[in-house]
């Protein structure tokens, strides 16, 4: 769960501003922690590395969204299409 | 600033991460539930005595499952609490932890508003409007108000279950008519002797999640008698299509045959003493005590029954196999 005073349950090294994965560390300035901040505005010091099960799961919950919008676009167009073809075309 | 492929995200407190498949989310829809609304919403369209365009027909009916399974996403987001107490619902996606209730409610308005914009689109206004209350109905006025606090929750909220007939109906013709009205009343006076044969033998679970279904409310007595009323009122009225020609032949026959046997396996409810010493807590989602057999046999018929009496008007409709009752038509 949630470190305690703002640890990184990453363990990395707080001031490396090299790691990719820092998104928001406890007093650190917005610049260093790409302007994240907890819900209330103010720095959690929380960050959790997701686990290969999580990042599977997020792909396919992403895959899953995306064939559902093209699906709703598709589906609007063949819709809006017939029903011009049935009220402009006779 | 690019984010996506970060393998390191910011947590709000006491918010897990998500490992919910997409399987998790459609089983947050009641598949179950989204199959039988198709099936009647199918009847009443193909009932209906207007053509319709067939890829529009599709459209609507999907878009019909889809705010019916919004519903049922809406319901389970709101329930989370007392699905995990009862045995029958704690495997659902929320209570089992796979998906938070806040996704559940996300999904849940999102497929709304989609779905009634579909139906909109592919159909016409009356059934969007149809569709769009009907979930209202159900996650609203069922779910968060009537649920808890009265026992004849599912008789008033069983109008949610009903609409889906009438919606097919709207969807070919674009208006209510006394056929719509009777396919609705048909679903709504089914709803109460269906589902109390399942709180008979499941009242225990019901107790102990605090809802007052009628066995937990009235007693097990009580809830038998109406049972068995509401089963004659039920097969009586499942008659009213002969009478205004929506039923022919192959409709009024089945009509008889599954009423008849609806009656009996109800008066059986009614002689037994069926959810007397509470439920059938151990062992298999639906597996009960020999007392509650007659209650188990009504849930199961009752499923079978509505089926049918569907089926039969798809089948006059769709097939050609209509022929009309000699002397009730109106």
């Amino acid at each position: 769960m949630a470190p305690e005073n703002g640890s990184d349950t990453t363990g990395d090294n707080t001031n490396d501003e090299t790691a990719p994965e820092r998104l928001d560390s406890s007093g650190a300035p917005a610049s260093e922690n790409f302007g994240f901040h907890h819900r209330e505005g103010q720095p959690s010091g929380e960050s959790v590395s997701l686990t290969e099960e999580q990042l599977a799961a997020r792909k396919k919950r992403n895959i899953a969204i995306a064939w559902s919008l093209i699906g709703f676009m598709v589906v609007v167009f063949l819709v809006t299409v017939t029903r011009l073809s049935q009220n402009v075309g006779g | 600033m690019d984010h996506s492929t970060n393998s390191s995200v910011h947590r709000a407190e006491g918010e897990a991460v998500s490992t919910a498949s997409p399987r998790d989310y459609f089983d947050l829809m009641k598949p179950r539930v989204m199959t039988l609304v198709v099936f009647t919403a199918f009847a009443g369209l193909i009932a209906a005595p207007t053509d319709v365009d067939p890829f529009l027909a599709l459209i609507s009916i999907v878009s019909l499952a889809i705010g019916a399974g919004a519903a049922g996403a809406l319901n389970m987001a709101y329930d989370a609490d007392i699905d995990a107490t009862m045995k029958r619902t704690q495997k659902r996606p929320v209570p089992r932890g796979a998906v938070s209730i806040s996704n559940a409610y996300g999904m849940g308005l999102v497929a709304s508003i989609l779905s009634v914009l579909m139906m909109a689109l592919a159909a016409n206004y009356l059934a969007a409007g149809l569709l769009a209350f009907s979930i209202f109905f159900y996650a609203v006025i069922y779910t968060m108000i009537l649920k808890r606090s009265t026992p004849q929750n599912i008789v008033i909220g069983g109008a949610a279950g009903a609409f889906p007939p009438m919606i097919g109906w709207v969807i070919a013709t674009g208006e209510i008519s006394l056929d719509a009205v009777i396919l609705f009343m048909i679903i709504f006076l089914w709803t109460p002797p269906h589902s109390w044969a399942l709180a008979l033998y499941k009242s225990g679970d019901y107790a102990a999640a605090n809802v007052p279904m009628m066995p937990v409310a009235k007693g097990a007595k009580s809830t038998r008698l109406q049972i068995l009323l509401y089963s004659i009122v039920l097969v009586v009225f499942a008659g009213a299509p002969v009478l205004t020609g929506l039923g022919g032949l192959v409709y009024a026959a089945t009509s008889l045959g599954g009423g008849a046997l609806f009656l009996l396996l109800a008066v059986r409810i009614y002689k037994s003493r069926a959810g007397e010493a509470g439920s059938a807590e151990e062992g298999a989602l639906y597996a009960v005590r020999a007392g509650d057999k007659a209650a188990r046999d009504l849930f199961a018929f009752s499923i079978g029954y509505l089926t049918v009496l569907f089926a039969a008007l798809i089948v006059e409709h769709a097939f050609d196999a209509y022929w009309a009752v000699p002397g009730v038509n109106l």
